[in-house]
């Protein structure tokens, strides 16, 4: 990293760097211990156990079994392919979109603050009123999609009921409503390219296509990074839209991972069985990570991070 | 760009798109305000009204005298604040650990960080309120505020941003002597405004409108925050009788009122935009 | 300064022989007596607190705090009862009394008797309080705040337009309801179902209601002396499987795609696009559907409602007249303090006598689960044959399996999808095997 000699000074400054390094994170590392290691230590605890009542006294062991009765259990297999499915369509879906309004909203035009405040409405509206009108929208036989459709001749299906479109319907809606919290994240990171690059570009001859292909992309690897990885987290544990909009429904179609953790949880009561499930889809979403870490840094090198 | 008058046309599509996509994306939005604003017979008539036929302020009055609003606020006030300064000292303190400094086992904290977002938030809840319980912090602020004074997903978003300064600044200033804090503060902390406006907004958004933990958290009626508040307004038998719609939507338009300021507060740190057609003309 | 043996004498007096004569302040947490903020002024209000003033007069050294009912209270109630932080005193829904109940939470009931002697079980209808000790033998865990049998709803004026007369019995049979919705079915060209010119692709009045949620089916196959699983709990095997389930869940099958009397679940989701349910119903356009007493509290808040859209007939039968009962009661934890207990049971005395329960009138939400008050409340009903139609029902209701057995909730989601397969057009002799698989196999785990 230096060019200079370790000094006796440096040498030591280079130890005491270490344990900087300690002190700057220890606050979180606290924090995570204490409201996250020991809850999820129980948790895991739990899913050898079962534990369907309330009381904390008594709780029988069992071993592998939970999960053994996760291999049989359809209802759950089912889900996390829905869970795999979502997972594959909407993260690149919603990352390709969102950086091309973030792209439009970082240039001069007319209006723009406006516009951004526009775009990150969807994310703070509650899901309530987000349900309401999308029912609307995506109504089989009254909907504006349909209406839209059968105007250049097409007969739409009746999205939200028919187990065909169900889940793709819920994708469109996640999406949509995730695009402004994502495109704030890839405008901070389009802020942050320093405008001399793309002077240095425009000076070598660069047209527009090429500062995004040579400039513009590199320079967001680590935001790429970030929107992929947290996309992909955040898929694997989608809950509230399939909470509000469907109920898994119709015929188990958007049943998803933790749709099924949460009724076996809260409505069945039975939380051994739903740590171990959890557990599952942990261990599932943390192999998909360290696959995208291996393929990061083999593909882009140091600009995933250093 | 004005210099240009061959672009000029392509502005025009762009905008007219624009306002179309603006359009979908606030639909859902104006829809919340309008009813807000309708008698719960307007709200269920058919074929639905769009504009309310006489705006009626009364679901408004009704929410501000009816809740202890003030003292509602207040609490959420403090939450809120206490998590947004929390967060975004203690995350940009470790994610400059992670992007810039050399420690034993930084990849492995890291990885293990990323890890905590990896657990649904259904399963570590009670453990988790077991946990505040037995210390003694059920009902206080602190026991709404502890758990989100720190972020995985902050942490990260930052470590990313803090990965785009160049190496040459940190060098220059290590050679002047700087120490890593000053390193942090003064350098690290100016330059990545959008980023950590961006995690603000998320964390002043996220604590606001949570329900889930100060649910389990508040009994004493006095220490509800706005959501909670709100939602044990809402909570009358609401499986027997239609949902009073109106009502309902002028309450979740006074919770997100604040989220919006905050994020049209937070857009000054969004500079303005590097604009590539000026720097061509 | 008392003496500490003085102390203990007293402690004992108080719970021993019920005299309530304890010198200490105790406040009773309670959940339930106290109506949401924006209802604050209201005749239940004021009720409400009217209850709770004279309690305290009547109790010196009790002082009762009441709680609102916290939204999404199941989350609530099981972080608290996990922690050791419930409240005294709650209402709990018979629906899932066994999955919180069943680990030993909630107090026997018998101990309150045995505080207060006063307190008479004989108030509240049998039935009904048998649903309280359906769980283990000997143990009556809670005692009934209300309930509510499920009964059909119907609305005269689409009997009119018809041309059907109003049935002159409480319950039918299947055949006779099979036919009386056939009639009630209506085309476009106002012919009914029974015609061989009958449109079916052209719907204006449906007869009857069917969809795929167990709460509103499952009494159908005990009215043919059916059942979903065994007595002990272990096995549906010979239960759901068996001929007397399969023909009532074919005869319901039968209804919407056979006979056409029930909107398809599409067709009910076109159909409620831009209206709610209650508003078809009152339109006429859905004759009669399944439901309980809650649903008087919707029917008459909505702007369609007249009283002579709305009555009420039980349900029909092809072996005995049956019906579940949808109830709430209220429980007591398990560790509640000793001091405490007989404060708290004289609570609920009082909250299931007249003072308190004559205020299901003003609710219309449910029945009382005490009988003289039930009784008393028909004539006081907006509509007292409503009322009595309901009352009359009572005698049919049995206790929902959830009442009985912890896993239940996950066997009703078994029974849901199954349903929808089968409204779907599945085949029902397959759909219900797999799911007698699926349900056997849940009962197996653990316990």
């Amino acid at each position: 990293m230096f060019a200079a000699a370790k000094t006796g000074w440096r040498a030591f400054w280079g130890r005491w760097n270490q344990r900087e390094g300690y002190v700057f994170v220890l606050p979180s590392l606290l924090h995570l211990l204490v409201f996250f290691l020991i809850p999820l230590g129980f948790s895991l605890w739990l899913s050898f156990h079962d534990w369907r009542g309330l009381t904390t006294r008594n709780i029988p062991f069992v071993g592998l079994e939970n999960y053994q009765f996760m291999f049989g259990d359809t209802r759950w297999w089912n889900a996390v392919w829905n869970t795999l499915v979502y997972t594959f369509v909407s993260v690149p879906l919603g990352m390709v979109l969102s950086l091309l309004v973030a792209i439009v909203m970082n240039q001069k035009i007319p209006g723009i603050y406006a516009f951004r405040a526009m775009f990150f409405l969807p994310v703070i509206t509650s899901w309530v009123a987000v349900s309401v009108v999308w029912l609307w929208i995506l109504d089989g036989r009254l909907g504006l999609l349909n209406y839209a459709l059968s105007l250049v001749g097409i007969d739409g299906p009746d999205w939200l009921s028919d187990p065909r479109t169900a889940l793709l319907a819920l994708i469109l809606i996640t999406v949509w409503k995730g695009l402004g919290f994502q495109m704030v994240i890839w405008l901070a990171g389009l802020q942050a390219i320093p405008k001399e690059l793309y002077e240095a570009a425009i000076v070598d001859g660069a047209n527009r296509v090429q500062q995004f292909r040579f400039v513009t992309l590199p320079m967001l690897a680590p935001t790429t990074f970030f929107m992929l990885i947290t996309g992909v987290i955040g898929s694997f544990q989608v809950f509230t839209p399939v909470f509000v909009l469907t109920k898994g429904g119709p015929l188990g179609s958007t049943d998803v991972a933790v749709y099924r953790i949460y009724e076996r949880a809260f409505v069945n009561f039975d939380f051994g069985y739903a740590s171990a499930l959890a557990w599952v889809l942990f261990v599932f979403i943390f192999v998909a990570t360290l696959i995208q870490l291996y393929y990061m840094r083999r593909n882009l090198g140091g600009m995933y991070g250093r | 760009m004005r210099k240009n008058p061959y672009l000029l046309p392509l502005h025009i599509l762009a905008f007219a798109m624009l306002c179309a996509v603006a359009l979908m994306m606030t639909a859902p939005f104006l829809w919340m305000l309008l009813t807000s604003l309708k008698t719960q017979q307007e709200a269920f008539q058919f074929p639905p009204s769009l504009l309310p036929a006489r705006p009626v302020w009364e679901n408004y009055t009704q929410l501000f005298t009816l809740v202890p609003f003030g003292r509602y606020f207040l609490n959420t006030l403090v939450v809120t604040v206490a998590v947004v300064i929390g967060q975004l000292f203690v995350c940009s303190l470790a994610a400059y650990a992670f992007a810039r400094l050399n420690f034993m086992g930084r990849d492995t904290l890291f990885v293990l960080y990323l890890a905590t977002m990896m657990v649904p938030f259904q399963v570590t809840l009670i453990p988790l309120y077991l946990l505040v319980f037995q210390l003694g912090w059920v009902n206080t602020y602190w026991g709404l505020i502890a758990p989100g004074l720190s972020s995985a997903y902050g942490i990260f978003l930052l470590r990313q941003a803090f990965l785009t300064v160049p190496q040459e600044l940190i060098d220059a200033a290590r050679i002047d002597g700087a120490s890593e804090f000053t390193i942090y503060s003064r350098v690290f902390l100016p330059m990545n405004g959008p980023s950590l406006a961006t995690l603000g907004v998320f964390a002043f958004l996220g604590t606001w409108t949570d329900l889930l933990w100060p649910l389990l958290i508040v009994r004493n009626p006095q220490m509800r925050t706005l959501e909670l508040g709100l939602a044990y307004f809402q909570s009358a038998v609401p499986q027997f009788v239609q949902p009073n719609w109106p009502l309902l939507m002028a309450a979740a338009v006074v919770v997100m009122l604040p989220v919006i300021v905050v994020y049209l507060m937070a857009q000054r740190y969004f500079v303005e935009g590097i604009a590539l057609g000026s720097v061509k003309g | 300064m008392r003496r500490p043996w003085i102390r203990g004498v007293l402690a004992a007096s108080v719970a021993g022989l019920g005299i309530g004569l304890a010198q200490q302040q105790v406040t009773l947490n309670v959940i339930g007596f106290k109506v949401p903020p924006n209802e604050a002024g209201t005749p239940l209000d004021k009720a409400y607190q009217e209850f709770i003033r004279q309690f305290e007069a009547a109790n010196p050294g009790v002082k009762v705090n009441a709680l609102e009912t916290p939204p999404d209270f199941d989350t609530y109630i099981l972080t608290a009862l996990a922690s050791g932080t419930a409240p005294d005193v709650w209402s709990q829904d018979g629906s899932s009394l066994a999955k919180v109940a069943g680990s030993g939470q909630l107090l026997d009931m018998e101990r309150c008797r045995q505080a207060v002697p006063s307190f008479n079980f004989s108030r509240f209808f049998p039935n009904v309080l048998a649903l309280h000790q359906g769980l283990e033998k000997g143990k009556t865990y809670g005692v009934p705040n209300d309930f509510t049998p499920m009964v059909m709803y119907y609305n005269p004026e689409a009997f009119k337009k018809a041309n059907v007369p109003i049935p002159n019995k409480e319950n039918l049979t299947w055949d006779e309801f099979l036919n009386l919705t056939r009639r009630l079915t209506l085309d476009k060209n106002g012919k009914n179902a029974l015609d061989p010119a009958f449109d079916r692709n052209n719907i204006e009045q449906y007869g009857f209601r069917v969809r795929k949620f167990p709460f509103e089916w499952v009494y159908w196959l005990w009215s043919n002396g059916g059942d979903v699983i065994s007595p002990d709990g272990k096995t549906a095997s010979g239960y759901l499987d068996s001929p007397a389930s399969l023909e009532a869940i074919t005869f319901l099958r039968d209804l919407m795609l056979r006979y056409y009397v029930s909107p398809t679940p599409s067709a009910l989701d076109a159909l409620q696009a831009n209206v709610g349910f209650l508003d078809l119903f009152l339109q006429g356009k859905v004759a009669i559907f399944p439901r309980g007493h809650w649903e008087l509290v919707g029917l008459r808040s909505n702007k369609n409602y007249q009283p002579a859209r709305v009555a009420v007939m039980g349900n029909p039968y092809k072996t005995r007249p049956v019906t579940v009962m949808y109830e709430s009661g209220f429980v007591i934890p398990a560790n509640i303090s000793p001091e405490k207990l007989t404060a708290t049971c004289k609570f609920i005395e009082a909250a299931t006598g007249p003072s308190y329960q004559n205020t299901k009138v003003l609710t219309g939400i449910a029945i009382s689960g005490n009988q003289s008050v039930a009784a008393n409340a028909i004539s006081k009903a907006p509509q007292p044959a409503v009322e009595r139609a309901f009352f009359n029902q009572v005698r049919y209701a049995r206790a929902p399996y959830g009442a009985r057995y912890a896993a239940y909730p996950a066997v009703e989601t078994v029974l849901e999808s199954m349903m929808e397969r089968i409204l779907a057009g599945g085949e029902v002799k397959a759909e219900v095997a797999k799911a007698v698989q699926e349900i056997n196999r849940e009962l197996s785990r653990g316990r």
